[in-house]
């Protein structure tokens, strides 16, 4: 007995000194760890592959002096399994930053242990609840619904004239937002929807739609739809011979799902976006482009550049003497970034991004142009 | 001469107990053996384990000197056994020509003169040829049911009660048909429970009771008395 | 009002002559095994990524591409709706038919995500049928594909009637699915019949995977609504019978457009599963009624 507590206290008095020693051999220039927690398969796979991308792209890329690795895990379909990977994640690794799921319904159930263990969620998510909800570590780096909607209602009343649109909305939880959010804008611009029509994800025929739409008189169609239905939408609406602008969500910005219509078929048919990478705009974003197509053989969208700028805001936190979770999460709160698709800052509760653009299609081929920018829609900035 | 059909000491078992125990007997070409019993004497177990239809304990079925207790039932049905089972069990939705062009082998002209032969056999069915199963009368259900077990010929036919639900006008035609059958050549294994008739048409009796054969004679020598007391002596003779 | 009302019969026809293919593959396996093959639905889809991917091999501008690859879609699936029932229905042959429920699920879920994988998640648009233009027809405009859709659907399900009805196959198919053990008395190989009856049923759903590819696109997660179509269907049309199923499906379609039409999309889902609860209730053995068989 007097022997084991002499050995247990040797053993202390060992693991003290060991513990203080620690930190003296720790060098400052140690790589710092970063997760990507993104949605590789299942039916967000399309987005988290995207940002999968876009972060890679740029934590392969640190500023000089800076040093990362990271970690890639699929977070799938359900919270259960994001929860997983990020409680994996926050023990082996250890990261300054996570790179988070666009899945709202993910987000939610990763937010609360993520702000226990006090490290920021860089995200591109549109959810709007992650914001309210009193964590300080949800980093948005897409725009909101009251960012992107302004952009899509102003740009189909106040540029295209419409006057009695009619909504087509899914009756997911990013439709249903979507659609009140536009509801709200049209009503400020005194404009009343002659339609709102919920169509669930496994609708494939829009002809129902269009012919309800026709008959309340509608002289545009404003769409809050997943890739699939808007690609339907917008090709059936040309079948039919529909009169009137189109004015989708960010889904027709991708070019997965410019892919599935004709050109023909998008001929003056818009969308809002915080970006599209594909379109001209700059050097820099061609570069980025290139290198992405190079990388990945496969087109960047807007969720691939969002994600690649909040990475990159990460590495400047890096480069600015950030090294723990807690620093970086400080300073990501109390900077501006100017990024390749904007100039990011937050809003006191994590949205970072303020800005949106309209890009609409010329119906000679399924490359958008940059129309119209609507830059810090709610004043953030 | 070896029997066409032979068995030696076969034994069936059945959750309950044993179905068939160590039964042996032979059925001759052109011999018509009545199988008789009481309800659960074995009858249907013994006809099945014949058929191929459940595996066998233990012991032997021969066809002509040929071991065929390996053969699973559609194998077994291919070497010249036909099966008309306990309660016809016919293909519902298929009209009789349909049900005899199923059954019968070979091109399509060897099957259309095959079934023109059961028509031969059985007029009544000539007369439907067209009609669905299920909208036959029970005695038309029954000959199709025996046609279906004979149109390819088989040197052994096995037919389990095929008396059941007809009237007695109809049964003197079903009958006379299973005599035709055993003239023609086939071994004729009938299971049934209507003694006088069944002793009528066949050339050996064969009494089971509780699986075990005890009375194996040429209808010749005995009459319906002493198989209604073979089929019941000992005791209650249902499981 | 009357060109409305034809342009959405065209469309719902359309679409409903697919659903009515996916059906009545479904309920050759009902009738077949007595269990519900969950994995339909995912080789429907599975069919129209094959449309996709046979289309890259094509030179451009064909004429006629779907037409053209339907042969090879319908062979393709064939041989995977065999290889479905060696992996997922042959070694649980004895076993309770809940036990094929699981293994189709769980190839379902393998085939969704093999192709998730392979081919992305996006939707892809498939060959088309014919070449686009339209035709007036009382005043609506319909689409040269939506006619050939209709077309192509009726003469598969006709090709299907004629060999379960006029060839000795097709009656030992019915036989085998009828009662397997008296099939099997008439010399009749069930492996055969069931490994031919799930060729069969992959084939109508490649060809309908086929015909919804290029108007309606294909992605890997579409596998449950049409799964959900057949099994509808099926109940509606009495489980069992497999013309009851076919004219159910194409009925459902055109209910749920012309409803969607009148009121709304929700409305006419909400009705159609009304009904379908109330045909439960009052009329269990579906609206032609139940043919023999073991309801799974």
């Amino acid at each position: 007995m007097h022997m084991t507590i002499t050995r247990s206290l040797m053993t202390l008095s060992a693991a003290v000194a060991l513990a203080i020693g620690m930190p003296a051999t720790a060098q400052a220039d140690d790589p710092l760890a970063v997760s990507v927690l993104v949605p590789i398969t299942g039916f967000l796979a399309l987005e988290g592959t995207a940002q999968r991308n876009g972060a890679v792209m740029a934590l392969d890329n640190p500023p000089e002096g800076v040093r990362v690795t990271y970690d890639v895990a699929d977070t799938a379909t359900s919270p259960e399994v994001a929860v997983t990977a990020l409680r994996r994640a926050l023990d082996r690794q250890k990261p300054v930053a996570i790179a988070a799921p666009i899945f709202g319904t993910q987000m939610l159930a990763m937010a609360p242990i993520a702000d226990r263990a006090d490290v920021p969620l860089i995200t591109v998510s549109g959810t709007a609840k992650l914001t309210e909800l009193g964590h300080d570590i949800v980093f948005r780096f897409f725009p909101t619904d009251a960012v992107v909607k302004v952009a899509q209602a102003r740009y189909a009343v106040q540029d295209l004239g419409m006057k009695r649109p009619a909504i087509l909305f899914q009756t997911t939880a990013y439709g249903q937002s979507g659609r009140t959010e536009l509801v709200r804008v049209l009503g400020d611009l005194g404009v009343a929807p002659v339609l709102e029509e919920a169509i669930d994800p496994g609708i494939k025929d829009f002809v129902p739609a269009l012919e309800r739409a026709a008959a309340a008189g509608a002289d545009g169609l404003l769409l809050q739809l997943h890739s699939g239905p808007t690609a339907l939408a917008v090709r059936q609406a040309h079948e039919r011979g529909f009169e009137g602008p189109i004015v989708a969500g960010s889904a027709l910005h991708q070019p997965t799902t410019a892919a599935l219509v004709e050109p023909a078929a998008l001929a003056g048919v818009c969308a809002e976006s915080a970006s599209s990478p594909v379109s001209d705009s700059g050097a820099e974003m061609a570069a980025f482009a290139e290198a992405y197509r190079q990388r990945f053989e496969a087109e960047p969208d807007a969720f691939a550049l969002a994600q690649y700028d909040g990475m990159n805001m990460v590495l400047a936190a890096l480069a600015a003497g950030a090294r723990t979770a807690e620093a970086v999460k400080i300073w990501l709160a109390g900077n501006r970034f100017q990024g390749l698709a904007m100039e990011y800052v937050s809003d006191g509760t994590g949205n970072m991004a303020h800005d949106a653009i309209i890009l609409c299609y010329d119906g000679l081929t399924r490359t958008p142009v940059v129309r119209k920018r609507y830059d810090n829609v709610d004043g953030v900035r | 001469m070896t029997a066409r059909l032979a068995l030696d000491g076969l034994t069936v078992n059945h959750p309950d107990g044993v179905a068939v125990d160590n039964a042996s007997f032979a059925c001759a070409a052109g011999e018509v053996v009545a199988l008789m019993g009481a309800n659960g004497a074995g009858k249907s177990s013994l006809i099945r384990a014949v058929a191929g239809a459940d595996p066998v304990a233990s012991g032997r079925v021969r066809l002509d000197g040929e071991d065929v207790t390996a053969l699973r039932l559609e194998q077994r049905v291919r070497t010249g056994i036909g099966w008309c089972p306990e309660g016809r069990r016919l293909f519902g939705g298929l009209t009789v020509a349909e049900t005899l062009d199923v059954a019968a082998t070979g091109l399509a002209r060897d099957r259309s003169r095959a079934a023109d032969r059961m028509y031969a056999l059985f007029p009544i069915l000539a007369e439907r040829r067209g009609a669905v199963a299920w909208t036959l009368s029970g005695g038309q259900q029954q000959m199709l049911a025996i046609a279906r077990a004979v149109i390819a010929d088989p040197k052994v036919v096995l037919l389990d009660e095929p008396s059941i639900g007809l009237a007695p006008v109809v049964l003197d035609d079903v009958f006379a048909a299973i005599r035709r059958l055993a003239e023609s050549g086939a071994a004729v294994v009938l299971a049934e429970q209507v003694i006088p008739r069944s002793l009528a048409i066949a050339d050996r009796a064969i009494v089971l009771r509780r699986g075990v054969i005890v009375l194996d004679v040429p209808t010749a020598r005995i009459d319906a008395g002493v198989v209604a007391s073979a089929m019941l002596d000992g005791g209650s003779g249902g499981a | 009002m009357i060109e409305a009302t034809v342009q959405l019969l065209a469309t719902a026809l359309a679409l409903g002559s697919a659903y009515a293919l996916t059906a009545l593959g479904f309920v050759l396996i009902i009738n077949a095994v007595g269990a519900v093959n969950f994995a339909h639905g995912d080789l429907v889809m599975a069919g129209g990524f094959v449309a996709v991917a046979l289309s890259l091999l094509l030179p451009e501008g064909l004429p006629v591409p779907g037409l053209i690859l339907l042969p090879a879609v319908l062979l393709t699936m064939a041989v995977g709706g065999a290889a479905l029932a060696a992996v997922a229905y042959a070694p649980l042959r004895r076993s309770p038919p809940v036990s094929v429920f699981i293994s189709t699920i769980a190839v379902g879920l393998i085939l969704q995500h093999a192709i998730s994988l392979g081919a992305g998640p996006q939707p892809r648009v498939g060959p088309s049928l014919v070449g686009d233009g339209l035709v007036d027809l009382l005043g609506a405009a319909l689409s040269y594909q939506q006619l050939a859709t209709i077309a192509v659907a009726a003469v598969l399900c006709l090709a299907v009637h004629t060999l379960l009805n006029r060839t000795r196959f097709g009656r030992q198919l019915r036989a085998a699915a009828q009662d397997p053990e008296m099939a099997r008395a008439c010399g009749i190989d069930l492996r055969i019949t069931i490994g031919a009856t799930f060729a069969l049923a992959g084939a109508l759903a490649g060809g309908a995977g086929l015909l919804l590819s290029n108007q309606y696109f294909v992605t890997p997660t579409d596998g449950a609504m049409f799964m959900l179509k057949a099994y509808v269907a099926t109940v509606i049309g009495g489980w069992g019978r497999i013309w009851g199923a076919a004219v159910a499906a194409l009925c459902i379609a055109v209910f749920e457009v012309l409803v969607a039409a009148a009121v709304s999309y929700l409305v006419a889902e909400m009705l159609l599963y009304l009904g379908v609860l109330a045909l439960l209730m009052l009329r269990p053995q579906g609206l032609f009624g139940e043919a023999e068989g073991r309801r799974a």
